[in-house]
C-alpha cells in the first residue's frame, strides 16, 4: 500500500498542450454514449489498440450479454498481456 | 468497473489512523456541490492565502461537463464516508508516450486535493494520501487499458511535488520557461509501483 502519511498534496496540471502530443486516431471516442462501464472499457481498448480492432472488429456490443462481453474482455486482456489487478491486502 | 480499484486508504490526521475512502466518478453535480461550492470555504487557521493556490480558479463542474461525452476523458474523485470530496483528478487516455515512441500513455490533465487537506495552507489538514491514491488510480487505469501503466503529467514548480514524482521513478522529460516540469512514469516504474501497492 502507499505510504499513507506521505505529505504529498499536489496541485498539478491545467496546462494546454499541443494537439500533436495526443493521438489523432481516436475520434471514435468523441460524443459517444455508452451503456455501462464494461462497454466503455471495451470501446476504449478497441480505440487504443489497432491489433484488437483487426481481431474483434465485427463485435456489436449491443448484441452481446454481459458474460459474453466479459469473455471478450478476457480475450483482449490475454492478447495485450494485461493481468487482472488484485485488491491490496490490508 | 470491477477491474479498477474503487476504494483506497487515507490517513486521517485528526485521529492518526487509516480510514477508507471511495474512488467515484466525479459528476457535474458532485463537482458543483462538493468541490467548486465548498472547497474554498475553509475553516480554522490558515497558513496561506487560498487565492494564491494554483488551482483557485479551476471550475471542475465546467470541465466535467465539457468532456462528459468524450470517452478519452475520466474524472475521478476521492470521497470519504461523510460524503465529502477530498480530492479529484482529470486524465485522458489518448496521450503519446515520449519514452516509447509509438506507444500510448495516460495524461493527467489536472489533479488536486481539497484545500482542507493541504498542509501548507491550513494549520490542521484532515487527510493524507489523497493525491497519491488518485495518481495511482490513473496508473491502474493505464495498466488495464494495455498502456503498461505509463502516465505523463506536468508538475508545478514546487520542489516537494517534483521530489514526490522522482521518488516514484517518474522520468523527467523537460522543463519549460515557467518552471513546469514534464514527467513520464515508464512501464517498468509503473509496474514496480503497482506491485508495491499490492495491485499486481
Amino acid at each position: 500500500m502507499p505510504k499513507l502519511n506521505d505529505d504529498f498534496c499536489p496541485v498539478t496540471g491545467g496546462v494546454d498542450l499541443p494537439k500533436s502530443r495526443f493521438r489523432d486516431d481516436m475520434d471514435q471516442l468523441r460524443d459517444v454514449t455508452i451503456g455501462s462501464d464494461l462497454d466503455r472499457h471495451i470501446v476504449q481498448l478497441l480505440a487504443l489498440h489497432p491489433k484488437l480492432r483487426v481481431r474483434f472488429r465485427k463485435q456489436d456490443l449491443a448484441a452481446l450479454d454481459t458474460p459474453t462481453k466479459k469473455a471478450l474482455l478476457a480475450d483482449m486482456n490475454d492478447l495485450l498481456g494485461v493481468r487482472p489487478l488484485r485488491k491490496p491486502l490490508r | 468497473m470491477d477491474e479498477l480499484p474503487s476504494r483506497i486508504q487515507l490517513w486521517d490526521r485528526r485521529i492518526g489512523k487509516q480510514c477508507d475512502a471511495d474512488l467515484v466518478a466525479l459528476t457535474r453535480e458532485l463537482a458543483a456541490t462538493k468541490v467548486d461550492g465548498l472547497w474554498w470555504h475553509l475553516k480554522g487557521e490558515l497558513l496561506g492565502r487560498p487565492r494564491d493556490e494554483d488551482d483557485h480558479h479551476w471550475v471542475w463542474r465546467k470541465l466535467v461537463g465539457q468532456y462528459r461525452n468524450h470517452l478519452a476523458w475520466h474524472f475521478v474523485a476521492c470521497q470519504t464516508p461523510d460524503g465529502e470530496i477530498q480530492g479529484a483528478v482529470g486524465y485522458r487516455i489518448d496521450f503519446r508516450s515520449s519514452l516509447v515512441p509509438g506507444a500510448g500513455s495516460v495524461y493527467v490533465d489536472r489533479i488536486a486535493v481539497a484545500p482542507r487537506n493541504r498542509s501548507w495552507l491550513v494549520r490542521a489538514p484532515l487527510y493524507g494520501g489523497v493525491g497519491e491514491g488518485l495518481l495511482l488510480r490513473s496508473v491502474c487505469h493505464s495498466y488495464i487499458l494495455g498502456l503498461s501503466g505509463r502516465v505523463n503529467l506536468l508538475s508545478v514548480p514546487s520542489e516537494r511535488t517534483r521530489q514526490f514524482y522522482e521518488r516514484r521513478r517518474f522520468t523527467r522529460l523537460s522543463k519549460d520557461d515557467d518552471g513546469m516540469v514534464e514527467y513520464e512514469l515508464g512501464a517498468e516504474a509503473a509496474e514496480g509501483w503497482l506491485q508495491q501497492a499490492g495491485y499486481l
